[in-house]
């Protein structure tokens, strides 16, 4: 698998660490309901494909990716900086 | 005597003798042999033993379909088992043994297996052997003796093996017709072109074509000599992955002009290889057909024996009967003549066959709606029966044929396994009786034999085409026939040669109600040896269609996986072994602790002073002494592998406020705090100590092992969940060495170097930070203790990190300063009862370890919600506290588990054992644990007993916090 990062170009799989489904949303620190954060920690959704999913360069510039992959063919669609995202 | 070397003909260079060992003789050929043609044109038969039942096998193929002639090859201390002998290259000193047979070839006293009936027909290990006394456990041992492959050798493989990259813009997998003309095409428009090609040469089935070989040369030179293509040869394309991603294996060794395997050169290359676009060009393979006997050696692929002719020179046999369902076989008729092979007969199951056919047939005994019925012969074929056959059945008697070599064509399957490794189900052609490549990503095409193009001129023409389409009818006529049924008493009809699956066995999985394909093949293990059934697989679907009454495809397919041939494990490690397998780190005091005697450990990646032996100390006597010698003077330990994170931003409080569990807002500039950090779910995942440098200048430090894991999270978070926050995080771990100075003299011992900052007790309190200089270096020393003594972290560049322990050392001298490893280091911080890996070990929360009081109620951070889930506060959780055995010279050891006295002993009890030592301090063994209810039971005696040994130990529950409970030391 290769990855496009936004920063340096297209990289082979094991420059890149995985970390998951992207999609779930923090629950605020002030809140203390054990369910929400319960759901953000451990429920995930399991689509059969496109997913998108966090990865950190980790053997490379080191920024978290939201990388967009089918789970049917592993065809990598769309690669984008997490921080610019997520503002 | 059967097979010879023909007077002239072949690829061979006949002015190159090669020599090679065969069980112990001598067996010679010629550079362009492989391991096969050189033992046919020596006359044996006899190669192999098979799996199961131990009969006498020959060679069936030409190539890589070779399923019988797996040989071991023997080189000084290592040994290749499972290798074809049909692809392995006569080189000069080679050296090979047969497999599966004991104690000869010749005569196999476990071929006694094929003589009992019922004997390992499918499922027979499991019915026989899982209801016996000892059952299968026992048996397994001795079964797993008497059936297998070659043996492996025991010493690690000292080959090397070497890991490339390739890069191109079309990779051609497959040099043949189809191949060569499609590497040509691509080049010629320009594109960068890689040809791989698993054989010696170039030419595929043309090799063994009678009149390819003008055409062929003409190819090969007009490759060769184009810039655009490179090619590889002895090159095979194992597995196709993710993204255009094939895995090559190039053999560099045992071939005539590199000969053995030199050690300090590789002895394959593993290709990584991408490529905008693939072209399958990989071809077909000529199946065979099911009949009585047909394992007998003779009996053997036409276009094999072809192949042995045209590429060798060397003859299978002298008398041939020729059976077959198609009209491919024909062609084979002039090249087994012009060999001199006398063909007895022309065995055709069709009834009618075209003109050409009998054209090509004309002067030999053509027996149409005919087929062989039974091979004769147990270690050599002698003859075969040949009767009549109609809608499959064989008609009335056979009559009896003499011959030494049965020459068996029953149709081509195409070599689709690439285009299905990335899980494409291939498509089934009913005209052609075969499975196709099915529906590929658009980056791959096919072109050739592999899409049905049989003939040389259709697969060139195929090859030319834009987008190459699937053959749409057969373009050699065929009738399918895949078994010609077995009269009773005949014999065993083999499907699977390489794993001994017989037709009756693919018969009686059905009988016992296997209805899937899938579990056929697991039961009887048709299609799951080494070759992974590739003159089987579709033999033995289309054989258990017939049973179900169904059609092939309703039936199933083959599912392949990479690798296409075996792959050595070594090849796949590359240079990733030994100290190569991971990366091995070193402190900036490395070279100092070595010559200081230093023993090192390696935890985790770092590689660490463990403990200083003085003369004829062992590391018992060397820990106590280092721990004793510091607590009563000073020590020096390396505390470099501590991770150290910068941050910087004007939001970092507000940061270290949310990931750890302690309020970070009150701390001042010059400061220290110790922090534990969670995960999401609340349990604890790292602890270390954050400095405030500056205003908006932090450092943190944390575990050695800890640090990748915890730089990781921080980035996480700011990248992906608080991109608001305006803090940078940087590890400088390797940029900083540290030294812990401890002891009661280590703030004298400092005040002798150290200029630019006072270090008394009010400039710098317990928990605070100053910047000054040792020996004209500047350092920050932290006030920090891990041992419980006064002490001190000093940090230095790491370039000046040498330097400054030197300085320290000298000014040690007159202290009496002592270095420190850190196994004493453990003891000490045992001594105290902090927490480290032991304790910190995924399971535990911050409640586990007695530090509730670090969690803050004020502000929510990572982890703090969960971490109060019902199970994680339950009252009987696991809680820190000290064990102290009864017996003080009594010692514990981690992992033992907790019981209280006179409970039954059974699960995991009521706590564990964390860590453990000997304290010089207490002169004592202690050790730290979890036990549920801890803190209520000090006092209480509780048993710890070894799940490993049933060792017993009574132990006293104290509190963790064994010496210097107030702290009167550090603080002094």
């Amino acid at each position: 698998m290769r990855i496009r990062c936004p920063f340096c170009g297209e990289r082979g799989l094991e420059e890149f660490s995985p970390k998951g489904d992207a999609a779930p949303t923090r629950p605020a620190l002030s809140n203390k309901d054990p369910e929400a954060w319960h759901s953000f920690v451990h429920l995930r959704e399991n689509p059969k494909g496109q997913h998108r999913e966090y990865f950190q360069h980790s053997g490379g510039c080191r920024a978290w990716l939201i990388v967009t992959r089918d789970t049917r063919t592993h065809n990598i669609l769309d690669v984008t900086l997490a921080r610019q995202e997520k503002r | 005597m059967s097979g010879f070397r023909l007077p002239s003909g072949g690829q061979i260079d006949r002015s190159r003798p090669m020599r090679m060992t065969f069980d112990g003789q001598e067996v010679t050929g010629f550079a362009g042999d492989t391991v096969a043609s050189a033992l046919m044109a020596s006359g044996r038969r006899v190669l192999a033993r098979s799996f199961k039942y131990h009969r006498p096998r020959g060679l069936v193929g030409v190539g890589v379909d070779e399923p019988n002639a797996l040989f071991e090859v023997v080189n000084g201390a290592t040994v290749d088992p499972n290798t074809r002998a049909t692809t392995l290259e006569l080189c000069d000193g080679l050296t090979v043994r047969s497999q599966n047979r004991w104690p000869s070839l010749g005569f196999d006293l476990m071929s006694l297996n094929d003589w009992v009936p019922g004997i390992f027909s499918a499922g027979f290990y499991y019915k026989t052997f899982m209801s016996l006394p000892g059952g299968w456990m026992f048996y397994e041992r001795i079964i797993r003796r008497a059936a297998g492959m070659g043996q492996a050798g025991r010493l690690p493989d000292p080959a090397r093996y070497d890991r490339a990259h390739l890069y191109c813009d079309v990779l051609v997998v497959g040099g043949g017709p189809a191949g060569l003309t499609a590497a040509l095409k691509a080049a010629d428009d320009g594109r960068d072109v890689v040809l791989v090609e698993q054989d010696m040469a170039l030419g595929g089935q043309a090799q063994s074509e009678p009149n390819a070989a003008p055409w062929l040369r003409d190819m090969i030179a007009r490759i060769m000599a184009h810039t655009g293509i490179t090619v590889l040869t002895r090159c095979t394309a194992a597995g196709d992955y993710d993204d255009r991603t094939l895995m090559l294996l190039e053999r560099l060794s045992y071939t005539p002009d590199k000969g053995l395997p030199d050690l300090d050169a590789p002895q394959a290359r593993l290709w990584i290889t991408r490529a905008d676009q693939v072209i399958l060009a990989t071809g077909a393979m000529e199946r065979s057909i099911v009949f009585a006997g047909n394992d007998a050696p003779g009996v053997m692929l036409a276009s094999a024996a072809a192949g042995y002719i045209q590429r060798y020179g060397v003859a299978p046999g002298r008398r041939a009967v020729l059976f077959t369902n198609n009209d491919s076989a024909y062609d084979q008729i002039s090249v087994l003549q012009s060999a001199g092979i006398e063909i007895a007969a022309v065995v055709d199951c069709r009834p009618v066959v075209s003109g050409n056919c009998a054209e090509k047939a004309r002067g030999l005994w053509l027996r149409t709606g005919h087929a062989v019925t039974q091979a004769i012969g147990r270690h050599a074929l002698q003859g075969v029966r040949i009767g009549r056959i109609s809608g499959g059945v064989v008609q009335g008697p056979a009559g009896y044929e003499a011959c030494d070599i049965c020459l068996v064509s029953g149709g081509w399957t195409p070599t689709i396994h690439l285009s299905s490794h990335r899980g494409t189900r291939p498509a089934y052609a009913r005209d052609l009786q075969a499975f196709l490549p099915g529906d590929m990503d658009p980056a791959y095409r096919a072109c050739g034999a592999v899409l049905g193009h049989w003939r040389r001129q259709e697969a060139i023409n195929n090859a030319l085409e834009m987008a190459p389409t699937p053959a749409q009818s057969c373009s050699i006529d065929h009738m399918p026939l895949w078994e010609v049924p077995a009269a009773k008493g005949a014999g065993k009809a083999f499907v699977d040669f390489q794993h001994d699956v017989t037709a009756s066995d693919i018969r009686l999985a059905h009988r016992e109600g296997f209805v899937s394909v899938e579990h056929m093949k697991r039961y009887t293990t048709l299609g799951m040896a080494g070759d992974q059934g590739k003159t089987s697989n579709l033999t033995g679907l289309a054989m258990m269609s017939a049973c179900l009454g169904q059609d092939l495809p309703q039936t199933g397919t083959t599912t392949f996986r990479p690798p296409f041939t075996p792959v050595p494990i070594g090849a796949l490690a590359g240079p990733d072994r030994g100290g190569a397998h991971t990366l091995l780190r070193r402190t900036p005091f490395r070279a100092l602790d070595k010559a200081a005697g230093a023993v090192f450990v390696n935890l985790g990646h770092w590689q660490r002073a463990w403990y200083y032996p003085r003369e004829n100390e062992d590391i018992e006597d060397a820990y106590k002494r280092e721990a004793r010698d510091v607590r009563a003077g000073v020590g020096l330990c390396d505390v470099s592998t501590l991770g150290k994170i910068a941050l910087k931003g004007p939001d970092t409080a507000e940061f270290l406020n949310r990931v750890y569990t302690n309020g970070w807002k009150t701390l001042r500039v010059g400061y220290v705090r110790y922090g534990l950090m969670l995960r999401e779910d609340g349990i604890v995942m790292d602890d270390g100590t954050t400095a405030r440098l500056g205003p908006d200048e932090y450092l943190m430090t944390t575990t050695s092992g800890g640090a990748g894991k915890v730089m990781t999270h921080l980035e996480y978070l700011l990248d992906t969940q608080w991109p608001d926050l305006r803090v940078h995080v940087t590890s400088v771990t390797d940029q900083w060495g540290g030294v812990s100075l401890a002891g009661p003299k280590s703030r004298e011992l400092l005040q002798c170097i150290v200029t630019g900052s006072a270090l008394d007790g009010t400039a710098l309190p317990h928990m605070a930070l100053t910047h000054a200089e040792i020996a004209d270096t500047p350092v920050r020393i932290y006030r920090l203790s891990f041992s419980g003594e006064l002490a001190y972290e000093i940090f230095v560049p790491a370039g000046y990190a040498e330097h400054v322990y030197k300085v320290i050392w000298a000014a040690g001298k007159k202290f009496n300063i002592t270095r420190y490893g850190v196994e004493s280091l453990g003891t000490m911080r045992i001594e105290k009862g902090h927490v480290a890996g032991g304790e910190l070990d995924g399971r535990t929360t911050i409640f586990d370890l007695g530090l509730g009081a670090m969690a803050s109620s004020k502000k929510g951070y990572i982890g703090s919600v969960l971490q109060h889930r019902p199970g994680l506060r339950s009252v009987d959780r696991p809680t820190l506290v000290g064990l102290m055995p009864v017996d003080p010279m009594q010692r514990l050891t981690g992992g033992t588990l907790l019981y209280s006295e006179g409970a039954a002993v059974l699960g995991p009890g009521e706590g564990r054992v964390s860590s453990a030592t000997w304290s010089p301090a207490l002169n004592r063994h202690i050790a730290l644990g979890l036990l549920a209810n801890g803190p209520s039971r000090y006092g209480e005696t509780v048993v710890a007993i070894s799940a490993v040994d049933g060792t017993r130990i009574d132990v006293t529950v104290t509190s963790p916090h064994f010496f210097d409970p107030e702290g009167e030391r550090q603080y002094a």
